[in-house]
């Protein structure tokens, strides 16, 4: 806790409720697993024992999905469970893990394109690649080492960060490059540099739907949104969850030859979640 | 982010030095002040044409965290320099060494943030700029700040003083 004693007849400032809030998410998120090993979906329940509306949202996902992976909450939580379920959907499929590869290879030129130099990007790059290549290898002669290289290397700081970086230089580079048709969705922000350095760049700044929007669509990648927010029409019963397609319902269905990332939001919060037929979808 | 040095911070570092000793921007030398550690550089930045800190040579260094890029280097004045922008412990205050969401009001709008986009070649064309153009909104030295606002002959007269100090040396 901080350092300072605090006078108990007046308000904390907003400077010590900064300083609080900061030790208690440091404290918590150093704690956690950058991502967690899977765990059944009643794992998730007991977190909502005391509430009604979350329980029949539960329930209602415990017929379609089967499972959940945790990430750390440390805002760089959507690249993460997007790239580890992306990563997921294609490693043991020949076809989509080239393809996956030749994408990420090919995003390259969209980041030269808006002016950003090799050597900020390469090294990420090349770990986002090497990480992948070697999960395909792996794949071959055994599944389920390849599962337990999966879960290691996104736990591996180093890798797992590389990844994220690069991730958020492509989201950035995209919203760059079609700034025309983004700058209007951007609330309050006249200037897409500007929104990218300090909202999509950055280390630990959440993502927003735009960011899905433009990293699915940067890379061709099918992303279904699981959302879990307890509300109350939610609960009635029959009603489905919502679940919203990205880019949109119409790509999202194109690309889900190369593989589907499914993630579970909850406000503020993106998990992975596993469905209980993955190749129907 | 990191705790320990990463790999990827050390190789990026001597990237970026290897790129700036074939391409070095015209009157900048940076580069690591021994082979063994490069998370501590020296820079040499010499005065910008038609300002009074025209002539001198100034040295800085950089000391850049463990998790470069993700953050920025800290860039400090190791002589004499007296500048709006510069703490009087010769810290160098401009925006692109902050991190985004770091006092988000004290710089005007549209200046540039560090993000892992950038490099030590941005971070040094900028300190040129910010040598050439100080920026009293977001002062760093208050007496600097003053002098530079009120009285012109006087702020160019201590510059030139740092300029002599600093070949002399």
């Amino acid at each position: 806790m901080s350092s300072f004693q605090r006078d108990p007849s007046r308000s904390p400032t907003d400077l010590e409720i900064l300083e609080h809030q900061q030790s208690v998410v440091e404290a918590h998120t150093s704690t956690q697993l950058l991502v967690g090993p899977q765990e059944p979906l009643a794992a998730l329940a007991k977190e909502y024992r005391g509430s009604e509306s979350f329980r029949a949202q539960i329930e209602r996902l415990t017929q379609d999905y089967q499972a959940i992976r945790r990430c750390r909450g440390d805002g760089n939580c959507f690249y993460r469970a997007f790239a580890m379920g992306w990563y997921e959907a294609v490693h043991s499929d020949p076809r989509r893990c080239a393809q996956a590869l030749r994408t990420l290879e090919e995003s390259a030129d969209c980041l030269q394109q808006v002016g950003f130099e090799s050597l900020v990007f390469e090294d990420f790059l090349k770990t986002a690649t090497d990480t992948l290549h070697t999960l395909q290898c792996t794949s071959r002669d055994s599944p389920a080492d390849a599962e337990a290289l999966l879960e290691q290397s996104f736990q591996t700081p180093e890798v797992s960060n590389s990844i994220v970086v690069y991730l958020r230089m492509l989201t950035s580079a995209f919203l760059r490059q079609h700034q025309d048709d983004y700058l209007p969705f951007l609330e309050g922000e006249p200037d897409m540099v500007r929104f990218c350095t300090g909202q999509v760049e950055a280390m630990g700044v959440e993502s927003e739907e735009i960011h899905l929007i433009a990293l699915t669509r940067a890379l061709g990648v099918s992303l279904r949104v699981v959302y879990l927010d307890g509300s109350p029409r939610a609960s009635e019963s029959g009603r489905p969850v919502t679940i919203h397609p990205f880019p949109n319902a119409e790509e999202c269905a194109a690309n889900a030859s190369s593989g589907v990332v499914t993630l579970l939001y909850r406000p503020g919060h993106y998990d992975l979640i596993y469905p209980n037929h993955p190749t129907s979808q | 982010m990191y705790t320990k040095p990463s790999a990827t911070a050390l190789k990026r570092l001597m990237k970026e030095y290897k790129e700036l000793t074939v391409n070095a921007p015209d009157g900048i030398t940076a580069g690591p002040i021994s082979e063994d550690n490069f998370f501590e550089w020296e820079a040499l930045i010499m005065g910008p044409d038609d300002t009074p800190y025209e002539g001198g040579v100034f040295t800085a260094t950089i000391t850049f965290p463990h998790d470069y890029p993700l953050n920025p280097p800290e860039m400090r004045f190791t002589c004499p320099m007296f500048h709006p922008n510069v703490y009087e412990n010769g810290v160098v205050c401009i925006s692109i060494l902050h991190p985004p969401g770091d006092d988000p009001n004290m710089y005007e709008s549209s200046s540039e943030r560090w993000s892992p986009v950038q490099s030590v070649e941005k971070i040094l064309l900028s300190v040129v700029s910010m040598i050439a153009e100080p920026n009293d909104e977001s002062g760093a030295n208050i007496d600097a700040c003053k002098v530079w606002r009120d009285n012109r002959e006087e702020f160019n007269r201590i510059v030139r003083d740092n300029v002599r100090k600093t070949l002399e040396l």
